[in-house]
């Protein structure tokens, strides 16, 4: 069991650990990241086409929440604070990839009825990871901001910095992608 | 869409996070590499620092060797000139330069209020 001082690593508040870790404690920051590393890669892995390249990302975000831990204000405001470096680090990564966010793919087929198969939808089981990594990078993003981490369209632009128009496209297009392939399915 | 909307976030949900598979000790030893390699360039600028103040100090001290007493004979000349200066009151050349200035600067006066008097007046005028 790890312990340090007076400070039992495994069972301390993660509030306790990232006052520690801001302290500069790197085993309280270990502690954090052993908690936080499923959670970061997933969110990661619904971001990146595939789980490698997420997981370096993941890698990349976590040193630099180390490097920027004096930065975060309170401890609660972790997640989300952890969730910002996250996408900023995914978008550098596919900045230095030469990857286009800005531009909407106009060439996708009609969209679909909305009442066509609402019974379907309710009790299908869909595998969204593979059908995520269908969708382009930048609607990818949006529609995990989006459905997976409860984001506004506000908030994400926010967070990623794109126009609002750009990022409500993105959203309801990669809806629509999924609708589509949840249909075929 | 509102179903739509309830299955995408069900199934976001339901991905599973993965396992710690040695990410956590990956991670544990770039932080440890990072604050080595940090400690150690601290340590460097600590020296180079050091070691220019030690520069800067033996160059400063080299000249105040070599220049130092020239420089405080002429430092003690131009004070002991001051004093004299004022111990001994203006000589004629200077009593007549203050004499000038002193004229000079009654004119000055009178034209600058006359101006600013004129400059009054006119937006007075003006305004009027």
């Amino acid at each position: 069991m790890a312990q340090r001082g007076n400070l039992n690593l495994s069972e301390a508040a993660e509030a306790t650990l990232i006052v520690a870790a801001q302290a500069r404690d790197q085993a309280a920051f270990g502690e954090l990241v052993r908690r936080r590393q499923g959670w970061a890669r997933a969110l990661l892995r619904k971001m990146c086409s595939n789980h490698a390249e997420a997981d370096d990302l993941a890698q990349e975000a976590f040193i630099k929440a180390w490097d920027k831990m004096a930065d975060l204000e309170t401890p609660a405001a972790f997640p989300g604070w952890f969730r910002r470096i996250a996408v900023t680090t995914f978008l550098m990564a596919k900045r230095r990839q030469k990857a286009v966010f800005e531009e909407i793919d106009e060439d996708l087929s009609p969209i679909a009825d909305e009442t066509s198969t609402p019974e379907a939808q309710a009790g299908a089981k869909i595998d969204l990871e593979k059908a995520l990594a269908r969708l382009s990078d930048a609607e990818r993003l949006c529609v995990t901001l989006n459905h997976g981490e409860g984001l506004s369209h506000g908030e994400i632009v926010e967070m990623t910095g794109l126009p609002l128009g750009t990022v409500k496209s993105h959203v309801l297009r990669g809806t629509e992608k999924l609708r589509r392939m949840l249909e075929a399915a | 869409m509102t179903e739509l909307n309830a299955l995408l976030k069900r199934s976001f949900a339901e991905i599973e996070e993965p396992a710690d598979d040695g990410f956590t000790v990956k991670i544990g030893h770039a932080v440890a590499r990072r604050e080595a390699s940090a400690v150690l360039r601290n340590r460097v600028y600590a020296g180079a620092m050091l070691l220019a103040g030690l520069a800067v100090f033996y160059g400063v001290y080299a000249l105040v060797q070599a220049l130092g007493p020239q420089i405080m004979a002429m430092f003690g000349l131009e004070i002991a000139q001051a004093y004299g200066a004022i111990a001994s009151g203006p000589s004629a050349t200077g009593q007549g330069i203050l004499q000038s200035l002193g004229a000079g600067m009654t004119q000055l006066l009178l034209i600058t209020g006359a101006l600013a008097g004129g400059l009054a007046t006119f937006r007075a005028v003006r305004q009027g």
